[in-house]
Order: C-alpha cells, then structure tokens, then sequence
C-alpha cells in the first residue's frame, strides 16, 4: 500500500521509500525512514496535500511523493477500504453508524465476526464477490486473520 | 450549544447585513463554522467547532468594539462618531458567550 | 595518534580569554531566534512558521565578566548539506569558529532536536542541549528529567523559555561555564553495531589523508552514507567508490540506529500525562483546514485584515493629516510666503508629512500580519492553498512568501530562501513584487479618496484582487516562457498554534514599522527636499517653469496613450525610488494638503476623469519594483540578467494592463 492512500487516523509503518534524491534526503533527514511509524492526520480540502504525523510532528507531502513511500498498516484492526490494497482472509470487528448503511450491509450479510476474503483487489463474502463503496468500506473495521 | 451559537451569529450577521455588506456575509461565514459543529458526531470535534467559532467570534466582536471606541475620535475631525447598532449589540453579546465558551474550551 | 582538528585550543589561543562565541543550531521554528533576543536584547524577526531566519545574525551580552557573542543560524532538520540552509549551518560548525554550540531544541516534541544533538555530537563539538519553550511542556502536563537526558547524551542540559525567562540565566551560566572548562568532550561513541563498525573501521585505516576541518569518524560515516560533500571529497583522497545502494542503506542504518536510541532516551527521561484527547493544535486545525470552511475562513481572516487597516486605522490617519496641514499653515503664517516657508510646508510637511499621515494605517496593517505570522496560521494557509498554487506551478511553500508580500516585497524575496527548489524560488522572486506591498497604500488611499470617497472599499479591494491575479498568472507565464516543468514539492512542518503574546505582537509590528518610519526619515524626506527643489527652482514657486516641469514635460510621450499630465508623468518617474514619493509629489506639484479634498478633487479633477485615475492606480500596482525591492532581487538571484527582466516585464505589464483597464473603462463609461 502507498502512503497516498491512507486514509486518515490509521497508523502506518513505512516499508521502502522511492523518491527523488532530494526529496528523499529531505525526509530522512526530517525522520521519514523505513521503519517510522506514521499516522495520515488530515488531507487537503481540495484533496491534495496531505499532512502526516511522524513522531509528533505533523508535515505536509503532496500526493505526488506520497505514492513513493510504500507502507503498512500497523495496528490489526483497520478500515476495510485499507484492507482491499492487501490480499487475505480478514474478520470484520465493528461497523460504524448509519441506519442506511447498515441495512445495506445487513442485505449484503456482512456481520460482526463474518470473514472475508480479498483477491486482487476484490471483495468476496463466502465465495461471492461484493461491491462496496469508498465511504461504505471506511465504516466497516476488520483484523487480519493470519493463515 | 453550537446550536445556539450559530443562531446567535447568524442573526448578528443578518442584522450587520444591512449596514455593511461584507462583514454581514463574513459573520455569516463564522456562523457556519457553528452549523457544521452541530452535525459532528464526534465529541472532541463538536467541541472544535464550538471552540474556533467562539474564537472567531472573539475576533469579529472585538474588532467593531474597537471600531466604536475609536470612533470617539471622530469629533475631533468635525465628524458624528458611529452608533451601536442592533447587529453589533448581537455580535458583542455573543462575544461574552464566546469568552465562556473559550474558557471552558482551553480547559479541557 | 589521528589529532582530531576541531578549533578548540585554537580559538581559545587566538581570542582574549574574556571572550566566547555561541552560535545556535536547531530545527526550523523551535525557537532559536526567540531565545537569541532573550539572551542578547535583540529584536530580531521571530515568526511561527519555520525558515523565518534565512540569515547568520550575531549579538552580543555580557555575563560574569565575559563578552559573549551568540550567532544566530537558520534552522535545519539535519546537517546533511542538501539545501543551503544545511550548507551555511554545517560549515560554520565545522569551521571552528564558535566555540561552544548551543543545540536548541524543543521541548515539547525533543526527538528531531536530539536528532541534530547526536550529529553534532559526533561532529566532535562542545555543546550545550537548551531545551525551549518549556513553558509549554509544563502547560501540556509534561514532565521531563533533565538529569537523565544529561546522564544518557553526555551533555548538560537546561530547559529555558524564552517568553517567561525561565531558565535564562542557567543558561548564561553554563555557557560561560563550559566554554572556559577544558577537556569535556567527551566522545560519546554511538555504537552503530558490529557490521557498521567494521566499515567504519575499514575506512579509517585506509585513511590516508587527514580530512580537514571534520574528525574521522565522522569523516568516515559521511563518506559510507554518501554525503554530498564528504563523498566527492573522499574519492579524491583515493578512497574507493561505492554503490548508491550501499550508500543509501548506510545513511538510513545510521539514522534508524540514531532514532532508536533517541526513543529510548525520550522514554526515560519523558513522562506526559498520557490523553489521547484531540489536543488544541489539532482541535483548531481540525477547523481551519476543514473541507468546507477552510475556504471562507481564509477569506474572512483576509477581510477582517483588510477592514482593520483601513477602517479601524483611518480616524488616525485623518488625525494626524490634520495636524500636518495645520502646522503647514501655521508655518506659513509666522514666516510669510517666501522660499524658506515654501520648502518648510511645502517640501517637508507636505512631502514627508503626506506620508507619514499613513503611519497608522501602515501599523495596523503589521499587527494584523503579525498576528497571522505568530499564531501560526501561516503555513496552514499554505497547505489548504497549495492545490490552487500547483496550478500556477508554484507551491503552498511560495505562496507563504507571497502572502508576505502585503506587508514588503523586499522581506518576501527574502524568505523565498528557504524554497528548496531553485527554480520555483526565481519564479517566485520575479514574481513577488506584484503583490500590493504597504508602500503602495497611500497611493491608493489617497487617490481613492479624491475620484471615489463612495466605492473605495471595493475598488481598494479589486486593486488587491488584480495584483493576486496577475501575481499568479506571471507565474504561469514565466513558467512557461523559461521551464515548462512542474512545482516542486511541498514538505512543511506544521508548528503548533500560539496565541501571540502582546510582546511578540509589539516587536512584530515595531520592527516592522521601524522600517516604515525610517523610509520616510530617509529616502522619502531625501526624495522630498530634491523634488521641493527641483518644483521651486528656478521659476521660484511657479510650478510650470520649474526643472521638474521640464523633465516631466520630456517624459509624457511614454504615457501618449493615457494622456497624463506631465506632473501625472514625473510622480511616476520619482516613485521608482520608493511608492510613497508618488504621495510627496503629487502633493507638492498640485500644491494642495489632503485634507482638503474639495480643493485636490477640483484641481486634479481639471487633468483627471475617474478612469483616468483607476488606471494610474493600476499602473502604480503593478510597475517597477522599488529600489529596495529591485536590490534585493539582484543580491538573491545574483544575476543582473534576472533584475533587469524583473524590472522590464513588470514595466511591460504595467503599461499594458492599465491600457487595457483605460480603454475597457473608457468604453463602459462613456456609452
Ligand atoms: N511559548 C513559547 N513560545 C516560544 C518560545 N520560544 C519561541 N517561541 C515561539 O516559537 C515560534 C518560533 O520562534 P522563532 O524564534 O522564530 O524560531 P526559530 O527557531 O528562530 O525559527 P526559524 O528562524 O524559522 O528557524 C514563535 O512563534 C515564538 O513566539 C518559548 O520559549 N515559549
Ligand atoms: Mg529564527
């Protein structure tokens, strides 16, 4: 997964770093080496800059350079939308409000404690594909089952 | 409380609307920092809102304080200093909320 | 034996015992020119947003019998030599010239501090940790040992702030202290772990040629990790090269074994009352960068900006205007009108009084800026605007020094320093002087309030609006004109907001202010006597056969198509040296006193329509740089060639700008 796309209050865990020089130096010198532990504060109204806390310290990084710092996640519950960047087996832990949303998940048979798998980047619930959007799979928590 | 903080700014702004266009619609504006407080669920982030938007309130009351006091001035120039008006009034006692509001914010 | 080349006994030879220099390194914004000022009584430009100081800064006190100098330096996050800033603080270092650093770091988040702490300990320096804003670590509940950071990095520390003084005067002590003890360096030898260790082994004892000015282990580290300097200076000593790989690994090992241990004494020496609360900074920031309101909130801090200069400042403005047409007066009546009473009220009061009477409107102006600097809204500014910004090829990170322009184009040349990237940093240089500095403000007040005294507000802020535009849009054409490529990027570190204590506000906007006073003590009073003389002579009073209506008179074909009066002409060609004179000469070749706008509406009223004067006001947005502002452009890029075109193109796009303003005007107003 690359540090773009993560999505704000998840920490991460920065794997590998493919930069620029300069911009590379500048960061490692700032602290953002493999191995750091960083968390996506905020991202930009017009959605661009993102900024990132590392050790306490919120910086700022366009997106641009955020797609060459790849990174995972750290903690073992996480958004599903995170999840989908990773193939495996994952047990959904909670599902955040919305009466709307929750009768939908509910038709879909997705429960607390309910497996699911990812495959290349798509959803499957017992052997059957399922389509959720950006927003839905943010809502819904799940922890990687190892195996 | 955001609730009654945005009607509070809101109608200031509404009444400021009529001698002064611009700070009419920027009260507005503060104000809808008080609207968006209302819909946050979070607890940390309803209190942001209530928190900024006292701040920002802070800014706007004391700057047509100020504006009135140093129209005191004005005679000196041969010139009616300004009166208080009804928006203004608004926007000073929102202020004083605000100050409570800001008090109990840095608290925390 | 390798003797280890630091300045130490050197410097202490070759300077009075009495006498110590200090310089201070830190990261941008920990507060290292606060605690200069607190230490020497300075009163140097402190902001909350990093990269403030883009120059080295000395000053002096006295402690014990000791003269102590203390150098100020840029802030840097590490000392790698990438960008300039890291350049200019490493080579100091190095070259031995203080005797004693003293690391400033912050006390709130200490890691990236300790982080250049170990740099320069392994730079084999003696230095001192000073731990600021400490007020703050107490005010979040902080807790630190100072004890166990001094027992864990072998160097004293103390923990000062330099708004409550705290802390100060240990200060003083120890640096005077330690700078006169002999043998305290000790090395604390980080352990990099065996494999590291035998490069750095197999290094030194292949190292034939001492390096000069840096001790050989840190000679060696940096030659491993591929540092700019060291590695080219290696390979010329006959070491061999190597890999980027193996370059690269060796540079993040030695970091990520830095870092660790820098966890691990923070652990120790750290306690926080630990609340995963939305702290304040965060808090605010969770507003002001807010999806939707981020937008209109920035537009109502510009607003009530604007609105307290001008409104709020104007009853002064009009005061002393007053009392400077009233002393004029009085003046001529006591002396009669002669030549002597003439340069008194016409040449000085008028001249430099018709600008000072803008001194209020100038200071608010500072302290409104100074309040957005010091809090921290800054940079924030910066993040929400950087997409905007990326269309025009620049970044957050310029638009930072642009914003700066409103109070001095000459002060946001000089920040554009700390754009890492050469390119976007000429752009921004050459572009800088559009934005509508305060020196253009009285030109606009005052004409504004002869033609408009109904729409002054709104033309006020179409003119701020026009100078944004086209600030923006020269960026894209220089872009596209010279480079064609992309912004750079955009790396800021966020400080943490602060409430502007009222004497950082009054050094702000004095400081700021100063500057203003003196112009008009200097240049603009100079600029004053000479065009008094030049209007008065030799036609002694009459304006039409005076020197000054000759060159203005010479001048006119440059403005045919706009039929400016010659005088129109001449406050143009005197306004180069600085805005504010186009103020004194108006006053002085019109001969008329503010205040009385009846009096100036009717004789300028005779040359002028309304369109006429929003194009001059357009024209004197826009033109030439001030003498100021263009030396500076040429002592930042160093290229005459870059001035010269800074000068031309704002020219060129003055004239054609106002143009088309006058003919578009022309148009709707007289259909
Ligand atoms: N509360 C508190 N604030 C401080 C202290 N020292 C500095 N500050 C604030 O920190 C901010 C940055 O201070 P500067 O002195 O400009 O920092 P600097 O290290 O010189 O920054 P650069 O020149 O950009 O590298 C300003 O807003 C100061 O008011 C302190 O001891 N206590
Ligand atoms: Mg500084």
């Amino acid at each position: 997964m690359k540090l773009f796309q993560v999505t704000p209050g998840v920490r991460v865990k920065v794997l590998r770093m493919d930069l620029p020089g300069d911009v590379q130096n500048k960061l490692v010198g700032m602290g953002l080496i493999p191995g750091a532990i960083v968390e996506v504060v905020k991202i930009a109204p017009l959605g661009d800059p993102i900024v990132f806390s590392l050790n306490g310290r919120n910086i700022t990084l366009r997106k641009k350079e955020a797609e060459g710092i790849e990174v995972e996640p750290v903690d073992e519950v996480m958004p599903l939308y995170l999840a989908m960047f990773e193939d495996g087996e994952y047990e959904v832990v909670e599902m955040f409000e919305g009466k709307r949303f929750l009768e939908k998940v509910k038709k879909l048979g997705i429960f607390s404690g309910e497996r699911l798998t990812v495959k290349n980047g798509t959803l499957y619930l017992k052997g059957r594909p399922i389509l959720l959007g950006k927003g839905e799979a943010l809502k819904i928590l799940v922890r990687g089952v190892k195996g | 409380m955001n609730l009654v903080m945005f009607l509070l700014t809101a109608l200031s702004g509404i009444l400021e609307f009529w001698n002064d266009r611009l700070l009419g619609f920027f009260i507005l504006v503060i104000s809808l920092v008080f609207l968006f407080g209302c819909f946050e669920k979070q607890r940390e982030r309803y209190r942001a809102h209530l928190f900024v938007g006292s701040v920002l309130v802070l800014f706007f009351a004391g700057f047509s304080l100020i504006s009135y006091l140093v129209s005191f001035l004005m005679p000196l120039l041969g010139e009616e200093p300004k009166s208080l008006t009804l928006g203004d009034a608004v926007l000073v006692s929102s202020g004083f909320i605000s100050i409570l509001n800001v008090y109990r914010g840095r608290r925390k | 034996m390798r003797p280890v080349r630091h300045g130490l006994c050197q410097v202490a030879d070759k300077k009075g015992s009495g006498e110590v220099r200090v310089a201070l390194v830190g990261c941008p914004n920990v507060g290292k020119t606060s605690l200069f000022n607190a230490l020497t009584g300075s009163k140097q430009y402190v902001a909350n947003w990093p990269g403030v100081t883009v120059e080295k800064k000395e000053g002096v006190f006295l402690h014990k019998g000791f003269r102590i100098s203390v150098i100020d330096l840029p802030g840097t996050y590490a000392l790698d030599y990438n960008s300039l800033d890291e350049k200019i603080t490493r080579d100091y270092i190095l070259s031995g010239e203080p005797d004693l650093i003293v690391l400033v770091g912050d006390s709130v988040n200490p890691e990236q501090s300790l982080y250049l702490l170990l740099e320069i300990v392994e730079m084999e320096k003696k230095v001192i940790l000073a731990l600021t804003a400490y007020d703050e670590a107490k005010k979040m509940g902080i807790k630190i040992d100072k004890y166990e950071l001094q027992k864990h990095l072998g160097v004293p520390v103390v923990l000062v702030s330099s708004i409550t003084g705290e802390g100060l005067e240990e200060l003083k002590d120890l640096i005077v202290d330690y700078s006169a003890r002999k043998g305290v360096l000790h090395k604390v030898h980080l352990d990099y772990g065996e494999a590291m260790e035998k490069r750095i082994r197999e290094v030194l004892n292949n190292l034939t040629d001492l390096p000069i000015g840096a001790p050989p282990r840190y000679f060696a580290m940096k030659y491993l990790s591929g540092d700019t300097q060291f590695y080219q200076e290696a390979l010329k000593s006959g070491l061999p090269e190597l890999s980027e790989e193996e370059r690269i690994a060796f540079k993040i090992s030695l970091s990520k074994k830095k870092r660790e241990l820098i966890e691990n004494v923070i652990k120790e020496a750290y306690q926080s009352s630990e609340e995963k609360v939305l702290s304040l900074s965060e808090a605010i920031d969770h507003v002001l960068t807010h999806k939707f309101l981020s937008f209109p909130l920035f537009f109502a801090f510009m607003y009530l900006v604007f609105k307290f200069t001008f409104e709020t400042a104007q009853v002064f403005s009009d005061l002393l205007d007053l009392a400077f047409t009233n002393l004029g007066n009085l003046l001529v009546e006591r002396l009669g009108e002669n030549a002597i009473s003439s340069f008194m009220a016409d040449g000085l009061i008028s001249g430099v009084g018709s600008v000072l009477t803008f001194v209020p409107n100038i200071f608010f102006l500072f302290l409104a800026m100074g309040f957005l600097e010091e809090s921290g809204y800054l940079p924030r500014a910066a993040f929400v605007m950087d997409r905007i910004m990326e269309k025009f090829k620049l970044s957050g990170r310029s638009f930072m020094s642009l914003l700066l322009g409103f109070g001095c184009n000459v002060s946001s040349v000089m920040s554009t320093r700390v754009i890492d990237d050469p390119k976007e940093r000429l752009v921004t240089i050459l572009i800088s002087p559009f934005m509508s500095c305060s020196a253009r403000l009285p030109v606009y007040l005052l004409i504004l309030r002869i033609f408009f005294p109904h729409a002054s507000a709104a033309l006020l802020f179409s003119l701020y609006t026009l100078s944004i535009l086209i600030t923006l849009l020269s960026s894209s054409f220089i872009n596209w004109l010279f480079y064609r490529g992309r912004s750079s990027p955009l790396i800021i570190e966020l400080p943490r907001y602060r409430f502007p204590t009222f004497r950082n506000l009054y050094l702000y906007t004095w400081n700021r202010g100063k500057h203003f006073l003196k112009k008009a003590g200097t240049i603009i009073l100079l600029a004053s006597i000479a065009i008094w003389f030049l209007t008065y002579f030799p036609g002694n009073g009459n304006v039409e056969e005076s020197f000054s209506a000759s060159i203005g008179k010479a001048l006119t074909w440059i403005f045919k198509p706009f039929d400016y009066s010659w005088k129109i002409t001449l406050s143009l060609f005197y306004g180069a040296v600085a805005k504010e004179v186009i103020v004194s000469s108006i006053t002085m070749l019109y001969n008329f006193d503010e205040v009385e706008l009846e009096t100036a509406r009717s004789v300028l009223g005779l040359e002028m329509d309304p369109v006429k004067a929003f194009t001059f006001l357009v024209f004197v947005m826009a033109y030439i740089p001030c003498i100021a502002t263009v030396a500076t452009i040429y002592s930042e890029t160093n290229s005459l060639k870059w001035t010269l075109f800074s000068v031309l193109y704002s020219f060129g796009i003055a004239y054609s700008l106002s143009l088309l303003v006058y003919k578009i005007g022309g148009l709707v107003v007289r259909s």
